[in-house]
This record gives C-alpha cells, sequence and structure tokens, in this order.
C-alpha cells in the first residue's frame, strides 16, 4: 500500500495546504518548515507498538555527541523508502528526492550533540521526525540552527516533521539536555537527497 | 609572593589520566574568603552555546576592585610564573587571562581540550563551599586514545581554596560536570599564556 493517503494525516491531501507549505518552505530563511500531526493517525498505531519493542544502545564520541540509537521501527524504515513520500517531500520542497537517510535516535538527560570546527557543506535538506509528547525549552534537547548566530531552534514535539536547508556555513546541534528533563527526546534525524 | 602561600598548602602532583597539579589550601583562609566575596559582587553575564551554559565576568584585569586586582597582579607575577613553570615543566609562561565563572543548577561545560593560539597551561582556583558528588559540577578529565576522549578516568570536586593546573596539550579533555543542586560553583579560572 503506497499512497500519500495512506502515511499522510488527511489534511495534508488538500492542495492548498500544500502549496501553503511550499510557499512557507521558500520564503523562509533558512529554508525551513515544519509539518504537525504529520503522520496518518493509523500509523502512528502502529508505530506506538513498535516502539514497545525498541533496544537502545549507546552512541559516543564525546567531544562531538552522546545519545542513544537503535535500529528504525518497521513503519518509519517503510516511510522512509516509499515513493509516495518522496514525492510529497519533492513538492513541498521543491528538489527532486531520491533518498532519505535516517537514523532513530533518543536524547535523554546528559546527551548532545555539538557543532565542529570544520564545516562541511551541507548536501539536501536536514530533517528531524519527532516523537516526543511533552517537553519544556527549560531542559534543553532542542535543535539550534546556527550561523554567527541562532537563525532557528526547533522544539520537540509529536510526530512533527521539521525540514531544514541549511545555508552555507550554517551548523546544527541538540542542545545539552539537563537533569530536570522528565522525558527523552526521541526522533529520526537524517538528509533528503 | 610567599607570605600569600599559607603554610598549609598542600601539592598533589599527578600523571593520569593527564598531567595535573592540585594545590588545596592555596591562600590563606581569610584571603580566599576575601577573593570569594568580593568576586560575587562582580557582575556575570550569562553565557550559552552548544558547549556550555554558565555566567562569566569580564576580564578580571578590568575589574576595579582591589582584592581582585591583587590577585590577578599576584596570579602574573614573575615569581608565580616560576612557580607554575616548575610545578608543570611548562617553560616560556609570559601573561594570564582572568575571568570569574558561576555555575548554577543545570550549568556545565562539555568536553574540549582548550587548545588555542598561545594557551600553555589552564588554571582553575576554587572558591565556592565544598561540593559533593550528588551536587555535580566536578571537574571531569578524560582519557583519550587515538587522541580522542575516549571515557572519564578521574573527577575533581570543588574544594574552597584549591588551585587546579594543568599544561593544555592535544590529550587534555575535560569537562565541568552539570550542577544539580543550588549550590553555586564559584571560580576564578584563565590561562597562562607563552
Amino acid at each position: 500500500m503506497d499512497e500519500v493517503s495512506y502515511w499522510f494525516n488527511p489534511r495534508f491531501l488538500q492542495v492548498t495546504v500544500l502549496i501553503d507549505a511550499q510557499q512557507l518552505f521558500a520564503r523562509n530563511s533558512p529554508q525551513s518548515i515544519q509539518l504537525q500531526n504529520m503522520l496518518h493517525p493509523a500509523r502512528i498505531v502502529e508505530i506506538r507498538k513498535e516502539l514497545e519493542k525498541v533496544k537502545w544502545r549507546e552512541n559516543v564520541k564525546y567531544d562531538q555527541y552522546q545519545y542513544k540509537v537503535a535500529v528504525m521501527p518497521l513503519t518509519l524504515k517503510r516511510f522512509f523508502a516509499s515513493p509516495a513520500v518522496k514525492k510529497m517531500l519533492s513538492v513541498i520542497t521543491g528538489l527532486q528526492i531520491k533518498k532519505i537517510k535516517g537514523e532513530w535516535c533518543v536524547f535523554g538527560p546528559g546527551d548532545y550533540t555539538v557543532m565542529q570546527d570544520k564545516i562541511v557543506a551541507q548536501k539536501g535538506v536536514f530533517f528531524e521526525l519527532d516523537f516526543t509528547d511533552f517537553w519544556q525549552q527549560a531542559w534543553g534537547g532542542y535543535t539550534s540552527f546556527v550561523d554567527k548566530e541562532e537563525k532557528l531552534r526547533v522544539l520537540p514535539g509529536w510526530n512533527q516533521l521539521t525540514l531544514v536547508k541549511e545555508a552555507k556555513n550554517m551548523q546544527h546541534f541538540v542542545k545539552y539536555v539537563n537533569h530536570r528533563a522528565k522525558n527523552k527526546r526521541m526522533m529520526v534525524r537524517g538528509i533528503v537527497l | 609572593m610567599k607570605m600569600f602561600f599559607y603554610n598549609k598548602h598542600k601539592v598533589e602532583k599527578e600523571h593520569s589520566p593527564f598531567p595535573h597539579v592540585v594545590v588545596k589550601n592555596f591562600l590563606f583562609p581569610k584571603k580566599a574568603e576575601a577573593i570569594a566575596q568580593a568576586l560575587r559582587k562582580e557582575v556575570f553575564t550569562a553565557k550559552d552555546s552548544d558547549l556550555f551554559k554558565f555566567r562569566q565576568t569580564k576580564e578580571i584585569a578590568s575589574s576595579k576592585n582591589r582584592v581582585l586586582q591583587e590577585f590577578y597582579h599576584l596570579l602574573q607575577s614573575a615569581e608565580m610564573l616560576k612557580y607554575i613553570e616548575q610545578l608543570t615543566t611548562v617553560k616560556g609562561l609570559r601573561s594570564i587571562d582572568m575571568s570569574g565563572f558561576i555555575y548554577s543548577d543545570t550549568d556545565y561545560l562539555l568536553c574540549h581540550d582548550d587548545r588555542l593560539e598561545g594557551r600553555k597551561v589552564a588554571y582553575i582556583y576554587y572558591l565556592s563551599e565544598d561540593f559533593s558528588k550528588q551536587d555535580g559540577g566536578a571537574l571531569q578529565l578524560f582519557s583519550s586514545k587515538n587522541k580522542h576522549p575516549s571515557k572519564i578516568a578521574k573527577k575533581i570536586l570543588p574544594t574552597f581554596n584549591a588551585l587546579m593546573v594543568f599544561p593544555v596539550t592535544p590529550v587534555s579533555f575535560h569537562q565541568v560536570q552539570e550542577i544539580m543542586s543550588k549550590k553555586e560553583r564559584l571560580t576564578l579560572a584563565g590561562w597562562f599564556h607563552g
């Protein structure tokens, strides 16, 4: 079953919504868009079941990052491989999307990523598909996009897709999650190429 | 300069995971208290980035406070530079920079090696009440593998009136553990340049 109506919340099947998203993405600086309640409710039910079986393992290079990763839940694996999904994201971003590469990860207290001295030119569009049901900014854990100063901040959310086409000298990081955090940020982060 | 040294001061030279020296009871307790009190009156500005979150003063060199100025001049005196050279075996120290830092609940400084042009020896002078394990705020030193930090090998809790110094090298990876209580970690810190 591979249709847009299978994967996306019915809201995103409306042409007006798609055109708005497309225009917003193009107009924002950096080019970006956030789609709330993106996945179809039935897919969310499937994902919740799959989340019960996730086994996290440590992913750490202290001077670069610390967080946990796991094998991508099957529904999300199929989502990213779907031609219909690639077509939809192509419409929104105005790019010819061929591939979506993502990492299923979780950030809890003590976890972070930091920027590097050397900026590697970013190909494609960076994305975060968040599955965090509640969060407070004071806990850290948000993604900050920086070019000399912060240009964009993405807070964790539930069933939320954020796409960001990073400008030339832009970098991003996931802010250190402090001990006050009462939840963990779960998401797929990756690149749309 | 010798009159500043507390006669009960104790020097601990360690080599693991990288060379560092802790001088406990560095100054006379009353002098240390006066410095702490003076520092608390300074203006601290919030600093927040990917790597850290804390509050910091301007360079102490520009402070109008007599007590802090005295400490600044002590640390960059010819005698002190010689003393630090002896302690660390790093030669050619010529000048210092110095700022005050306050770390409060949820503040931190992530793993880094301090390497920047001219920085030869790092120092931290602890001016807050003693911290226990549950408070966080420990200076954590990393062991390294292939010039990258591999794991936390040593934890040094803030102890009032202790001076910590270590040579800046490609393997001097360290971090300040997040503060997890209402205690405030107050320090004067910076680098000896050469």
